[in-house]
């Protein structure tokens, strides 16, 4: 019964992402349907099958889920609200786009400090989620991390983005401190110790992650770079002759359109 | 105009992605931290990473292999790539491994792992998803920057 219904939909969820790089347009939708399905059925597993210790990350996955699309879909609200040329939202909504990011960081956290009914609740089976002492470490130190090293990248490549790499800086450093107050304050449902245990596992699970991909991503690499320097080289074209400069020449100014000061 | 980035920038950003970590581990002075065990979920996540990003290469490879008119030797390497850590995983993982956590099995510590490294993946795509689209809200347009 677990296999049917925890594991087969997250197979399901696995082949749907496949199935997005394939170029037919109707089988990325085939595969869409089967990733919903899949999720569907993930989220549910932590009813249909509560006796596996994998459903509390069903039950996790269930509980954060408000607080991730709140966040997501509010930066993209405020996004495409923004002063841009591909704008979807009427400039009004950006702020509402802004409130809704926070509101959603906002609840995360409190599933951390607070205890109350209207909040997502992080016990499972009478304990704290032993995935949501994997999820919020590792959350809050790869914001942290990626926001402060991307504050630094984004300053040094472009002129436009100032404001941009204070954001991230900010951000970041709010992550952070909020990653320092939790190893030195006790939340309702765990001890600082046992937080900062978790936070410097979360390191070690932050830096095996970043290593293994890394690895694949090389081999990768090396596995296209084999293989192409093996192919014949192309053949050197001989350089256009005069006519065909010319016809090249009457084919450009033909499609040159705009008055004289453009 | 933008700067190009240098080994040095590339130093600082490192150095900047990590001194959360190095922070919390000066922090944690008087912690019940066990470092073998800190040990084993690195490598735990490493190999599973691994493997799960090498099976998932290997299907695009063949996608690779079409546009190529049909090579094999790009997707049997890459499909020897994810078969090694497949195999690195069923080895230490075995009963008494070097990789075995709280788990009673083999199987069990498998099953574990890929769940792990579920909810990890989703805690990083969602900071790396921050990360972009902050980036992207707060870009100016330029008629605003140059005003």
């Amino acid at each position: 019964m677990v296999a049917l219904l925890l594991w087969a939909p997250l197979g399901l969820i696995f082949l749907s992402i496949g199935l997005q790089f394939r170029k037919d347009r109707s089988v990325q939708k085939i595969g869409k349907i089967i990733g919903g399905i899949g999720i569907l059925f993930f989220s549910i597993s932590f009813l249909t099958v509560p006796s596996s210790p994998s459903a509390a990350s069903s039950a996790l996955f269930v509980s954060i889920l408000p607080a991730l699309l709140l966040m997501l879909v509010g930066l993209y609200v405020a996004l495409f609200a923004g002063n841009i040329p591909v704008r979807r939202f009427s400039p009004g909504m950006r702020p509402v786009g802004l409130l809704m990011f926070v509101s959603g960081f906002a609840l995360l956290e409190s599933m951390h400090w607070n205890n109350t009914n209207w909040i997502p609740s992080i016990t499972w089976e009478g304990e704290t989620n032993r995935f949501w002492m994997i999820f919020r470490p590792t959350f809050l130190l790869a914001m942290s991390s990626f926001l402060l090293a991307g504050g630094y990248v984004v300053n040094l490549i472009g002129q436009r983005i100032s404001q941009t790499s204070r954001i991230l800086y900010l951000m970041g450093g709010s992550a952070f401190l909020l990653l320092i107050c939790s190893v030195l304050i006790d939340g309702y449902q765990t001890s600082a110790d046992e937080f900062h245990n978790s936070v410097l596992f979360a390191a070690s699970d932050l830096l095996g992650f970043i290593a293994g991909v890394g690895l694949t991503v090389l081999s990768f690499g090396l596995a296209i770079w084999q293989f192409e320097r093996k192919r014949p080289g192309l053949e050197r074209l001989s350089p256009p002759t005069q006519e065909q400069l010319s016809h090249a020449a009457e084919i450009i100014q033909q499609n040159i359109r705009g008055g004289e000061d453009e | 105009m933008s700067k190009s980035i240098g080994l040095r920038h590339l130093v600082i950003g490192g150095l900047l992605f990590l001194l959360p970590t190095l922070v919390l581990i000066l922090l944690s002075g008087n912690s019940t931290y066990d470092t073998e065990r800190g040990v084993t979920r690195f490598l735990n996540a490493f190999l599973t990473s691994y493997t799960i990003a090498s099976v998932f290469f290997v299907v695009n490879m063949f996608q690779y292999s079409k546009s190529r008119q049909e090579p094999t030797a790009p997707w049997v390497s890459m499909t020897y790539a994810a078969i090694l850590g497949i195999f690195v995983t069923f080895l230490l993982t075995s009963q008494g491994g070097f990789l075995m956590e709280e788990n009673g099995s083999q199987r069990a510590q498998i099953l574990y792992n890929i769940v792990h490294f579920i909810v990890t993946s989703l805690a990083i795509l969602m900071a790396i998803s921050i990360m972009v689209l902050l980036s992207f809200v707060n870009l100016e347009s330029k008629e605003e920057s140059e005003g």
